[in-house]
This record gives structure tokens, sequence and C-alpha cells, in this order.
């Protein structure tokens, strides 16, 4: 009996090892790879799940509709759980054994543990964290991201608050709230730099633990310097926690949250306590009043039904909307290399996605996609804006900080 | 004529590769090393390098919990002092690669005999909450002191060289690695035949009666998270050389679990534990990732199913092996072995 057992494992296993990666040798030319570098067992599985539903059903709705020039595009999705030696195990996989001609990648450990790799790799990369360091091409010259970076990001929040602050007996008062690692601290220096520039004060930093399961502490250190904004930097499952304090203690002060931190899960998981918090993104949420939603929204209602769209899905889309109009400018050029997709990114002129996100320009000096980003507030559990487009100039003094 | 294994002295009593078989086969399971280059694809080296630190990085842990008894959750960052050690010392320094390699283990030797000297007091789970804390603190460490380590946004690592290799080549890397994690291993072999390894065994055992045979208990203790903590730090300089940029996001307690998984899979207090143990992690990785990345791929709708697939099948295969193979695969091999030895006259 034991026997019959080992003996059958050892035959499951053999199958699994001959056809299982059947599907992916079957190498037809007019397919393209890529590559999709993805937390979903990890910490921020949640986001990426929707994110990477948002790429593959973009993938879908791109093949259904002509393919990269009739050829196919594949996304070839691998989960690196958030961990760094994993993430770099599914690149080289992915670089080096699928071929894949570009790849997106989301944690910004792996990001950046691979920096070096992929300038010598020479493969494009989009990367799901905003650090304002990989927009310059000098430095990481295969690096893009759809949106503008988390400085530029938490720059438009402060400019807001600016522009909108009514007192002219005093300057508005704003405090960070972030975890203590690469991207929680990625922001502080251009901001506070910016923040002092416009007449905004800055209040001492609040480190935020990481996971977060109670931040009273930090908050309770915050409002005795009375902020009238704090800026948290966070992702939905941590800020929720910190809104959620924020409300037991009864604070005043209004929570700005950043793109990661501001998503539908925040509004569910902080159980109301989110209402009334604001946050600056530069994706249109799920569902909103432009053209190019259509097709999102249509997509998800077909092939997900029951399911709930997420800035995040759109966010997808977005990515996967821009690989394809690259891919497609390569090929025209016959170029579908590596290389030839970094040039086909940075011929990128205000290419627009039907105002899914604002249009994006790639140069080869200047890899900032774009600068602008709207103000949303959390009202009756929906996002709804309350600014236009926010741009900042195109200036060199944060340019790749 | 003597039949079978027959000893005439201790001499030949003591020897590690008792008869030409073995040695014939271990002769060519390294002539299959070396040659492996020739036919692997890049994808394969990369994966062998890694193979290769884990190995190194799995006999340090090996030697301290496995044979000494020590549970210790802090061995990824003690893997990242090293890695730290050996680029600040090349980068920054200007200090040949071969000898930051060798103060790299010096100087995580050091700090693991620091956090090493709670075990005079602590034990057991006492004593894994005590390495927990060195986890934290040289996280932080590495996280906080930015003018030594790049803090959070990590440091690049300068290739190392030697001669004419230069380790930011996969080949000579894979070369480098492979001496080393065979030099790691009999290394281990050796010190466990020793006089030291066997006070670690009867630490390991019954710490009191060790203590009145005579056996230094701190002296031996931190001994052990000495030498444990050596082959950590060889183990951290190779994986920087690998990795070319280190954050500390690469030496999380994660990754502390991780090795000691490898470890009790391929069985605690063999030598060849950690071998089995990381090359079954290894292939169990590389082969549900294969599988999962295929179902993708063909299905791209239930993209979230698969991925909990591969995570609970991962975590199936641990709790089953340590329902049915508690001494790990290293034991497994010695039945296995004993089996064909007699075979087909099994009485």
């Amino acid at each position: 009996m034991r026997k019959i057992a080992i003996v059958t494992a050892i035959l499951a296993i053999t199958v699994a090892l001959t056809f299982g990666p059947m599907p992916l040798n079957s190498e037809a030319a007019d397919v393209i790879k890529w590559g999709v570098l993805i937390d979903l067992s990890g910490p921020t599985s949640d986001w990426g799940k929707n994110q990477v539903k948002g790429q593959l059903d973009a993938m879908r709705w791109i093949n259904e509709h002509g393919g990269i020039n009739g050829k196919e595009l594949q996304l070839i999705v691998i989960d690196d759980g958030y961990k760094v030696p994993r993430g770099v195990a599914g690149y080289n996989r992915l670089v080096d054994s699928e071929k894949v001609l570009g790849l997106y990648i989301q944690s910004t450990g792996t990001t950046m543990t691979l920096a070096k790799k992929i300038v010598s790799d020479g493969v494009a990369t989009i990367a799901a964290s905003f650090i304002g360091v990989f927009q310059d091409p000098a430095k990481y010259p295969f690096s893009f991201y759809m949106s503008p970076s988390y400085n530029d990001m938490a720059r438009i929040a402060l400019k807001w608050i600016r522009t909108t602050w009514q007192d002219n007996s005093r300057k508005p008062k704003i405090c960070y709230l972030y975890p203590d690692n690469t991207y929680g601290r990625a922001i502080l220096e251009t901001s506070n730099d910016y923040a002092k520039k416009i007449g905004v004060e800055v209040g001492p930093d609040q480190v935020i633990n990481w996971p977060t399961r109670d931040a009273t502490v930090q908050l309770t250190n915050m409002s005795r310097y009375d902020p009238d904004y704090a800026y948290i930097t966070s992702t939905a499952m941590n800020g929720a926690v910190i809104l959620k304090n924020a409300k037991a203690l009864g604070l005043k002060t209004k929570f700005i949250s950043n793109i990661r931190n501001f998503e539908e899960s925040l509004i569910t998981l902080s159980g109301g306590a989110a209402e009334g918090t604001y946050g600056v993104h530069p994706i249109a949420p799920y569902g909103a009043p432009v053209p190019g939603m259509k097709k999102v929204v249509e997509s998800h209602e077909n092939w997900h039904p029951g399911e709930e769209g997420t800035n995040v899905y759109v966010e997808g889309w977005v990515n996967i909307l821009c690989v394809a109009e690259a891919l497609k400018n390569a090929d025209k050029a016959g170029s579908l290399t590596p290389a030839g997709i970094r040039d086909a990114f940075e011929q990128f002129r205000n290419f627009d996605t039907g105002g899914l996100a604002p249009p994006l320009t790639f140069t080869n000096k200047d890899h900032r996609g774009s600068m602008a980003a709207k103000i949303y507030e959390i009202k009756d559990g929906k996002m709804v804006d309350v600014s236009g487009w926010i741009e900042l100039p195109r200036d060199m003094e944060y340019f790749g900080k | 004529m003597p039949a079978g294994l027959y000893h005439e002295n201790y001499r030949t009593d003591e020897r590690i590769f008792q008869t030409w078989f073995v040695r014939i086969w271990l002769m060519a399971f390294l002539l299959g090393c070396m040659v492996f280059p020739v036919f692997a694809s890049k994808y394969m080296m990369s994966i062998m390098v890694d193979v290769g630190i884990a190995i190194i990085a799995c006999h340090g842990l090996n030697l301290l919990t496995g044979f000494t008894g020590q549970i210790s959750l802090g061995h990824a960052a003690f893997i990242g002092v090293g890695a730290y050690t050996s680029s600040i010392l090349v980068g920054q320094v200007g200090v040949p690669f071969v000898v930051s390699l060798f103060c790299a283990g010096a100087m995580t030797a050091l700090i693991g005999m620091i956090f090493g000297i709670p075990s005079l007091r602590l034990r057991g789970l006492y004593l894994a909450m005590a390495t927990i804390a060195a986890q934290f603190i040289i996280e932080f460490t590495i996280r906080r002191w930015d003018k030594l380590t790049g803090g959070v946004e990590g440091m690049y690592v300068e290739p190392g060289r030697l001669g004419p290799f230069h380790f930011d080549d996969r080949l000579h890397l894979y070369y480098l690695t492979f001496i080393l994690a065979v030099a790691a291993t009999m290394v281990t072999k050796n010190i466990i035949r020793s006089r030291s390894g066997r006070a670690f065994v009867a630490i390991r055992d019954r710490y009191l009666a060790a203590e009145v045979i005579g056996v230094n208990l701190f002296k031996y203790r931190l001994m052990s998270f000495a030498v444990s903590s050596f082959f950590a730090g060889v183990a951290g300089a190779l994986m920087a050389q690998n990795l070319e940029v280190i954050t500390h996001e690469s030496f999380t307690i994660l990754q502390s679990i991780d090795y000691l998984a490898m470890c009790i899979i391929g069985g605690l207090g063999h030598i060849l534990g950690g071998i089995f143990g990381v090359g079954f992690w290894f292939i169990l990785e590389r082969l549900l990732e294969v599988v999962t990345t295929s179902l993708n791929t063909a299905y791209p709708d239930h993209v979230t199913w698969f991925v909990s697939i591969r995570e609970i099948v991962f975590g199936l295969v641990i709790i089953l092996f340590l329902i049915f193979e508690p001494d790990g695969l290293a034991a497994r091999w010695r039945t296995i072995r004993a089996y064909w030895k007699l075979w087909p006259f099994s009485y």
C-alpha cells in the first residue's frame, strides 16, 4: 500500500514536471510575453489581487480587440509573496527562462534590489513603487511608471492644502504618518523642503508600526501639535487602523491618504472612520465619468459579475494599456526587443488612456510620466473629487529625488 | 577474506567515506556539479547559486539548532551582517574580496557571540525569543545607520574580484559558491567528529549531564553561536554578490523562518540534513512555481485560486513531513541506503 502511494506520488511529480511547463514552452511567434511580479499571497496581497485582475482583464480586452498589431499579448504572473529572494528568483525566471520583453514589479524592496540587474539586463520595467529616483533615466534608464512619484503626489497634496487654506492669521500645519521603511521615508526630504517653500508648517513625524495594529500612541503624540492635516503613507489595511484610532480619539485633524492607502477597501475596513477623509490619486476611481471607463466597467461586469470594482483594478488597466501602446509602437518600428520597448515608451507624448490617468509623457531625459493628480474625499462611502487636476511644473529641482 | 565492511584499526573506522562505492559516487556527483554550467541555462545557474548559499547558511543553522539544540530565529539577520560587512569592506574600504569574505565571517561570528551570551541562561523558547530580538535589533541597525549601510535605500555591492575571476559573472560566482559549500560541508562534518562536536551533542541531549562530565556549557554554546554565525557571514557575503544590491528587506524574519524550515525538513542534527533540506525546498518551490504560472497563463481568470493552491500545497507538504518524516529527509536517506545494502536479501 505504502509503496503504491510512493510510486504514485513520484509518477504525479514526473507528470507535473513534464506537462506543467508545457503551455509556456509552446512558443508561437505571434505571442508577446510580458512578466508580472506581484504579491498575491503576502502582506499586500489584497492590493495585488485587484491589480492583477485589472491587468489580466486589460490583456483579455486588448487580445479581443486586435491584440498587439494582431499578435497575442500574454502576461506571465509570478507571485513573490512580498519576499525579496522570491522576487529575485521570479525575476530570473521571467527574464532568463521565459524571455519576457519587459515586466511589472510591485514591491519596493525587490525593485531596489534588482535595480542594478535591470540596467545590466536592459529590461523595461514598470514599477508599482513610485519612488522618485526611478524617474531619472541617467540612473535607471529602463524604469517607467504611469503615475506621478510618491514625492510629487505629496507635493500635490501640500499645494492643495495651501491653495484651499482660508485662515490668513496663520499657516496650515501638517504631520506625516509613515512606516519606517523605504516606501514610508521616500517622501520626507522633498516634501519638507517644498512645505517650507510654499508656507506649510510641518510638525513632528509619526512613525507607524508596520503592519499596524494600533496607532493610538502616535496619534496622541501628534494631537499635542494639533495639525490641521495629516498625510498618511501606508496601505489600506494598515491605514484603516490609523483612521479608526483617530476617530476613537476624536481628532479634528483632516487625514489625507497617499495613493496606496486610498482605495475602496480603506472605506470598508475602517468601518465608517474613513468618511470625510481625503486622498490624493492620479487614477480615476472605478465608474468615474471619463470616456476610457466604459470598456473597463463593461469588462468587469461581464467577467466578474457580483464583484466590486476598485481604483486599483483601474490602475491595472492603465498599466497594461500603456504597455500595449508601447509594444504596438515597438512592433511597428520593427524592434520588439527590451531596448526597443524602452525607446517606444520614450516616444510617449501626452498619451491619453481616455481619462483613466492624466496624459503621459516620457522622454529619454525625463521619465516622469505625469505630474498631475486629483484630491478626492470620501463621502457616503464613495470617492468624490473635490479638486480639478492639480499639476506641478516639470521643474528640475525635485527631479530624481 | 573479510566480507563487507571490516576495520582493522581506528583510522579506517573513523573515515568519513568508508567504501570505494561511496567515494566513486561522491566523485561523480562533484564532477557533475563541476560540469553543470556547461549544460545549464542562465536561470538554472542563478538557482544553483541560491542553493549553494542556502546550503552554507543551513549548515551553520544546523550546527547551532540541530547539533547544539539552540533554536535561532535570527539567522537571516546574521546573514545580513555578513552581507553588509563584506560589501562595506570591498566598496568603501577597498579590501580585496577574499579577505572581506573572511572578515564577514569573523564579524558575524563576533556579533553572533554577543547575541549568544543569553544562551547561558536561556533555553528553548526563551532563547528563541532572544534570537528574535537579535533579528530585530540588527534589522533596525541596518535601516537606521544610513551613513554606513545606505539605510532604507539599500546599498550597491561592488563586484568582488580574485585574480582573473570577477564574481558579477554568474559562472565565476557559481564555482566560488560551489567550492565554499563543499568546504562548509567538510568543516561541519569534521567539527562534529571532534571533541567540540561531541560537546555540542552532549549539551543538546542533556545539558546537565554534559556539565557534570566536564563540558563547559558557556564556552561550547558560545562556540556554537560563533561557528554558526561565521557560516552565516560567509553565506551573506556571497548573497551580497549574488543580489548586487542589498537592502534590509532581504534579511527579514521570514527568511530566518525559511532557513529553520529547510533544516527541519532536511533533518536537524544530520550533516546531510542541510543539503537535503535546501534541495527539497528549492525543488518544491520551483515546481510549484512552474505549475502555478503555467496554470495562470492557461486560465488567467483564476489566478488567485492557483496562488492559494501553491501556498496550501507548500504548507501541506511541510505538515506531512513533520508527521511522517519527523527526523527529516536525512533519516529517510539512511533507511533507503540500508534497504539497498541488503537488497534483494533483506534478512
